[in-house]
């Protein structure tokens, strides 16, 4: 019992993981038909000369659309219960293999990016509380004011043009390999590539990263750096750090105790980049020649898909509720003050 | 009205700073704080400075301590020394000031003092923590430490964060982490001033039978002159960061201590001027000096 007391508020927001779900997908539901167009309509035109309307009823039941607009909710509930979403209404394939096959990859690109923005900022909030050089910290400061100011694909842009078509040091952006096909086992490529033991292909994905991923460290770490110096800023004249000093605490603890310090805002705008490019990342992916989920929900929304775009929208919001629990349960272990439970003086 | 150091014997000398000045940088150029003081304090000894706010009390303190940084601050000075060792007390230039060996210092918050993420075993072991000792070793001078600031359950406290302690066990807290590096020099800068006075005065009582034990030299700096006068032997009174007196505690009411050392003695109130109208103030203070 006194586990459970504990362990409470974690396990109570595992337990509501799946209701948010739910509760988010019928949302999306109703939100997916008010979509201007009519599917049926859309796979009908398609035929020539006229159509009775026996036939147009015939693709409505296939589709699934037949019945009122509650027989098709608790269709779609009963689907979500079983892990189904349902079937594209343009290619037929299941919802969930579709949305599947392009999760891994999308991750894959959206944590190299980001990860590699994190250490950058780490790295760049480490030279800035190391060294006094006023220039150097200037600079630092500058660059974390380019934050949200200028788009990931205006640098992606900035980069093809360069290196691509200026340089020609690196390859064209049409894809993560050259020709062929991505071996598929886990879904994510470059893990693929290596259980597959395909060392070329996975070499070559590699350099069609370094554009898309550059832009991504290049767009995303001064926004991540704004969190992070002003954390610095502020813990570094607390009077913490102060009695650090003056108790004579080794100056590796007194850098480590303030970059923890510091740390908190940093994982929350981490955790919300995460979320927001689960679908924002079609831009950048689109640009290099990726596939990824966010194509799957720009396909449909122009083909009027209502199951595939739910099933996206359902993915993408569990993709991100999943990411926010995950940065709650990091701050908690960076401050403890805020375990729940813990009921703090002004801190 | 500079009073330069007696000479003392080095062996018993914990600080001695001549000629000690700070000044602030600021858009107007350098700003003067703390002008040409002198003291010196042998092992054990306690001196208080005392002084109205802003006549640079916190200020001296700080740059004594090493805590000023360069961008902020210039310190000058003629000599300084710690436990006979001469020490670089000019500005530091890194982010993270450096302290000045031998030096310690503690505040007047202990809920902010304290590092709120990290338990209290930890920040011992910040401090204790060497090269080549043991953590069994770190953790039973903790708990030794702990026993000797008067907390009971030291296990118990280890394990806890700062914000799981009460005001007067942070406080605690505090002063064993500032004292267990076995300082030559002990600033406590308006140490309670946060606290009620029963509670004051068991800290100060702690602070001294502590800095007594390992022979270190406390400065107080305080608005409190009762304090000051009940627990210090010498007294250092700053007026717009000079001098006006540095004297044995014993001797400031003589007549011969200077005008406003003895307005300010004046000023504190005492019990049987309960009926008086008007308490005595300050004809000239640095607020309304300075506009």
């Amino acid at each position: 019992m006194s586990w459970y007391r504990a362990n409470r508020w974690w396990v109570l927001r595992l337990a509501r993981l799946p209701l948010d779900i739910f509760v988010f997908g019928t949302i999306a539901f109703f939100l997916v038909r008010l979509l201007p167009g009519d599917p049926v309509s859309v796979a009908i035109s398609s035929r020539s000369g006229t159509v009775s309307p026996e036939a147009i009823a015939a693709v409505r039941t296939q589709m699934g659309l037949d019945g009122t607009v509650w027989d098709q909710l608790l269709r779609f509930w009963g689907g979500l219960f079983q892990g189904d979403l349902g079937h594209s209404l343009v290619t037929g394939a299941p919802v969930i293999d579709e949305v599947f096959s392009r999760l891994p990859s999308t991750i894959e690109l959206i944590v190299l990016g980001l990860i590699g923005a994190f250490v950058l900022c780490l790295v760049l909030g480490f030279l800035y509380l190391r060294f006094a050089n006023r220039a150097l910290r200037a600079s630092i400061r500058v660059y974390s004011s380019f934050a949200t100011t200028v788009p990931v694909f205006v640098v992606a842009i900035f980069l093809i043009v360069i290196f691509y078509v200026i340089l020609d040091w690196l390859p064209a952006p049409l894809g993560r390999v050259s020709s062929g096909t991505l071996p598929v086992i886990t879904g994510f490529p470059l893990v693929d590539e290596l259980l597959t033991g395909n060392v070329d292909l996975f070499g070559e994905t590699l350099v069609q990263y370094i554009m898309p991923v550059a832009a991504m460290v290049l767009t995303y770490t001064p926004n991540l750096l704004t969190q992070y110096i002003g954390g610095l800023d502020r813990e570094l004249v607390q009077p913490t750090t102060r009695f650090q000093v003056a108790a004579g605490v080794p100056r590796k603890w007194i850098f480590f105790s303030v970059f923890r310090r510091s740390l908190s805002s940093v994982v929350v705008v981490f955790g919300l980049f995460f979320g927001s490019l689960i679908g924002g990342a079609v831009t950048i992916e689109s640009l290099f020649g990726f596939g990824g989920i966010g194509a799957l929900g720009v396909r449909s929304v122009q083909s009027v898909d209502f199951t595939a775009l739910q099933g996206f929208l359902v993915v993408v919001v569990a993709v991100c509720l999943i990411a926010m629990l995950v940065v709650d349960l990091v701050n908690m272990w960076l401050d403890p003050r805020r375990r729940p439970g813990i009921e703090s003086e002004a801190s | 009205m500079s009073r330069l150091a007696k000479p003392l014997e080095r062996a018993d000398e914990a600080i001695a700073v001549e000629r000690f000045a700070v000044a602030y940088r600021t858009e107007f150029g350098l700003v003067p704080a703390v002008s040409n003081v002198s003291f010196a304090l042998k092992r054990s000894e306690r001196l208080a400075v005392v002084g109205e706010s802003g006549s640079g009390k916190t200020t001296l303190a700080m740059a004594i301590a090493g805590l000023l940084p360069h961008e902020t601050a210039q310190v000058d000075y003629g000599v300084a020394r710690v436990a006979g060792r001469p020490v670089d007390m000019s500005a530091s230039r890194s982010v993270i000031p450096v302290r000045h060996e031998g030096v310690s210092m503690i505040f007047q918050d202990a809920m902010t003092s304290l590092d709120p993420v990290a338990t209290i075993a930890h920040q011992f072991r910040s401090v204790l923590g060497k090269r080549g000792v043991r953590r069994s070793e770190i953790r039973a001078e903790s708990i030794e430490w702990i026993e000797k600031v008067g907390i009971p359950n030291p296990e118990r406290v280890l394990k806890l964060h700062p914000y799981e302690l009460s005001g007067g066990m942070r406080q605690r807290v505090m002063i064993a982490l500032a004292m267990c590096s076995k300082p030559a020099v002990l600033i406590a800068d308006e140490p309670t001033s946060a606290l009620d006075i029963v509670v004051s005065r068991r800290i100060m009582d702690l602070v001294l039978s502590l800095a007594v034990e390992l022979g270190t030299a406390v400065i107080v700096i305080t608005h409190d002159i009762d304090l000051a006068r009940k627990y210090t032997d010498r007294m250092l009174v700053l007026y717009n960061g000079e001098v006006q007196d540095l004297c044995s505690t014993d001797s400031v009411t003589s007549a011969e201590r200077s005008p406003y050392t003895r307005a300010l003695l004046d000023c504190v109130p005492r019990l049987q001027d309960y009926d008086k109208e008007f308490l005595p103030t300050l004809a000239r203070s640095i607020e309304r000096a300075a506009s």
